[in-house]
């Protein structure tokens, strides 16, 4: 046992390592469709940026597809810049190792004030964006899953919208039963098409781990990393007893002030002909407090 | 300790600066923040250098939310400034956003002479209000017409350049009264709401028949509120000057300033002072230079406001401009994205900013929804969303 967790910590602090060096010298602003950088599902949210790699539910067709499980979850809340954010992901059993899994994911701000050349209100526009994402999973040998996912994205700002492609890839390891360790790369595909001009996907790299050692407690760390957009690394730590949950961490973003900041969660769970959880997450923005709320049914 | 009480040690002090910094005492013209739900109106105060003091037009008077700009703002600043008495009030035409506010001043302070456009045709029950409030303060009744001086004190020289006899029944706008205030080297050019056709057109005539000498003022009001029925680009040929400032409420149903007349005095590089940006404001001049500056908020500064800073064209395409307080004003501005990243950032700028949409490694920026924050040096922090398009 001490052996398949010193291997493990191996593995994972190579990956983090190489996910932290792949950010260095990261052009920040030259990507397009930065909500698939962003968790819309509080389960995710509650325990840092780099969780989606790790954390496993219905939800993951949109952050790593190895970790796709099956039931369904609903989310909503705020996201950064004082936008709106709604998340719905079902997943479910293809038979044998095979799972399948979809989500659909929308950001939106209205009441923007529009101006024209010379500063005068035209009126007020929103703007939004939006993905679904469709993926399989396939269990391999050694505790081994890798999964693939992809689907349209757009966005849309007052009378103008684009449209383009995404698709994501990951891994799960599973080295014991306190121990496991994912990676995926998403922002993959083709940049949505404004007029005529695409510009970069916001491709990252992702790898955490995950221990969860028999009793209360559940700790996680990770990083991500991209060529488009600023290096983050989170770390969070979670008490569970009888149901109830709590979490909370610390997201950082080197070299930039205005990003990262702690993050918080509860969430509590049922069962009864089925597993519920209700999760809320709080985080830390320049604008705010974004706060989600979603429920997810297991089945 | 009350907004009001707030003012007048900061005005006196700078009016004592500006005093101080000259060889004479100062020429300052106050424009009241007309702001109040939808209203807007023309209310501003001159104080002479000698002394005197004089009010042209007072505001809206409502009833629809009711409001009174001569209660809710004339009056506290005269109460700041110590001023009990005004030597003269001049009311440029009968519609409601400019004599409203003069009935409450009417009834609350001495005025000595009135001075009005002389309406003849039918108007409004305001207007006999008005006509009524100034019978029974005791002031003189005066209708001037082109040509004539008004007598604002030794130091200063006030001609009436609009209107003339008779007054078009059609437009209660261009019966309005213009005023050129001179103090030595400085003029001020109070056009009321004047309109092109009728108005300035009609001013322009007479100048170039010489039979107006000049319309020539370093400080012009725009006409109307900033409507593009003003402010021709003949007129600014005319008047040539440095800056504008625009009477206009925040919240006004017209679109006022409107574009188009913006356009014309950014093209000519005149700066521009707004009571919707910038609340009330006050020019000062000691017969040379000029001096510009807003009134303390009556409220803290409240972070996260999006009031004082805006982004245009929004969404934009090619460039962005962020503009803040008045021309000139200092401020760190960042722009960030979705994800928080700081994408530009431009520190001790002086608004207006203009920014290309291009980032320091010299790449466009990408299409989204982002957020420009700007911190003045007094601590005032605003933030505004935009998006960006291709």
């Amino acid at each position: 046992m001490a052996g398949v967790l010193r291997r493990g910590a191996l593995i994972a602090a190579t990956l983090l390592l190489a996910v932290a060096a792949g950010g260095a010298g990261a052009s920040t602003g030259t990507a397009d469709g930065l909500l698939l950088c962003i968790d819309t599902f509080p389960g995710l949210a509650r325990l840092g940026c780099c969780a989606r790699a790790i954390v496993a539910g219905p939800w993951a067709a949109s952050s790593n597809p190895a970790l796709m499980t099956r039931g369904i979850s609903a989310s909503g809340g705020s996201a950064r810049l004082s936008s709106t954010s709604l998340g719905l992901g079902a997943g479910f059993s293809l038979g044998g190792d095979l799972t399948g899994g979809a989500t659909l994911r929308w950001l939106g701000h209205g009441g923007l004030t529009g101006r024209d050349e010379v500063g005068e209100v035209t009126g007020e526009y929103s703007w939004s964006a939006g993905s679904a994402m469709a993926g399989l999973s396939l269990g391999l040998a050694g505790g081994l899953v890798a999964g693939v996912a992809g689907g349209p994205l757009w966005e849309s700002a007052g009378d103008v919208s684009a449209t383009g492609l995404s698709g994501s890839a990951g891994l799960c390891w599973t080295a014991s039963p306190s121990l496991s360790a994912g990676c995926m790369v998403t922002g993959l595909g083709m940049a949505p098409d404004w007029d005529g001009i695409r510009k970069d996907m916001p491709v990252e790299a992702t790898a955490a781990v995950l221990y969860s050692p028999p009793g209360m407690l559940l700790l996680t760390c990770g990083a991500t990393a991209g060529p488009s957009t600023a290096a983050r690394l989170s770390a969070a730590a979670q008490a569970s007893l009888s149901g109830f949950s709590v979490s909370g961490g610390w997201e950082a973003v080197p070299g930039e002030e205005r990003a990262g900041g702690p993050f918080a969660g509860a969430s509590y769970t049922y069962s009864s002909s089925g597993t519920y959880t209700l999760d809320a997450s709080v985080s830390r923005s320049e604008t705010g407090w974004p706060v989600s709320a979603g429920i997810t049914a297991s089945f | 300790m009350s907004s009001r009480a707030l003012l007048i040690p900061t005005l006196t002090a700078v009016l004592a600066a500006a005093a101080g910094t000259s060889c004479g005492d100062p020429l300052t013209v106050f424009f009241i923040d007309p702001t109040y739900s939808d209203y807007s109106g023309d209310a501003i105060l001159v104080l002479t250098p000698d002394g005197r003091s004089f009010l042209v037009d007072g505001g809206e008077k409502g009833s629809d939310p009711p409001w009174d700009c001569g209660e809710s703002r004339v009056l506290p600043l005269l109460d700041s400034l110590g001023i009990t008495h005004l030597d003269g009030v001049v009311a440029t035409h009968p519609h409601s956003d400019h004599i409203g506010g003069l009935l409450a001043v009417l009834e609350n302070v001495q005025v000595d002479v009135v001075w009005d456009s002389g309406w003849p045709y039918s108007a409004s029950s305001l207007y006999e209000q008005f006509l009524e409030a100034v019978e029974e303060s005791g002031a003189a009744y005066v209708v001037p017409r082109r040509g004539d001086e008004i007598d604002w004190g030794p130091e200063l020289e006030v001609t009436v350049l609009h209107p003339e006899d008779p007054l078009d029944p059609a437009s209660m706008n261009n019966a309005s009264l213009v005023l050129l205030v001179s103090y030595q080297d400085v003029s001020f050019l109070l056009a009321g709401d004047l309109e092109t056709e009728g108005g300035e057109d009609g001013i322009l005539d007479d100048l170039a028949s010489g039979e107006i000498e000049s319309v020539s003022a370093q400080v012009l009001k725009v006409g109307h509120h900033g409507s593009f029925t003003s402010t021709s680009t003949q007129w600014l040929a005319a008047v040539s000057p440095l800056w504008a400032a625009i009477e206009v409420g925040a919240g006004n149903p017209y679109g006022h300033p409107h574009g188009e007349v913006l356009s014309r005095l950014y093209g000519r590089d005149i700066d521009v002072f707004r009571t919707d940006l910038l609340g009330t404001f006050y020019i000062s001049t000691d017969g040379d230079s000029l001096w510009f500056n807003s009134l303390p908020d009556e409220e803290e500064p409240s972070p996260d406001t999006t009031a004082a800073l805006i982004v245009y064209p929004s969404p934009c395409s090619e460039h962005a401009t962020f503009a803040w307080g008045a021309p000139g004003d200092p401020g760190d501005l960042a722009v960030f994205n979705l994800l928080g990243e700081t994408v530009r950032e431009w520190i001790g700028a002086q608004s207006p900013v203009e920014w290309n949409l291009a980032l320091p490694d010299g790449w466009l920026a990408s299409p989204g929804l982002y957020a420009a924050a700007v911190v003045t040096p007094e601590g005032g922090r605003w933030l505004e969303y935009f998006a960006v398009v291709r």
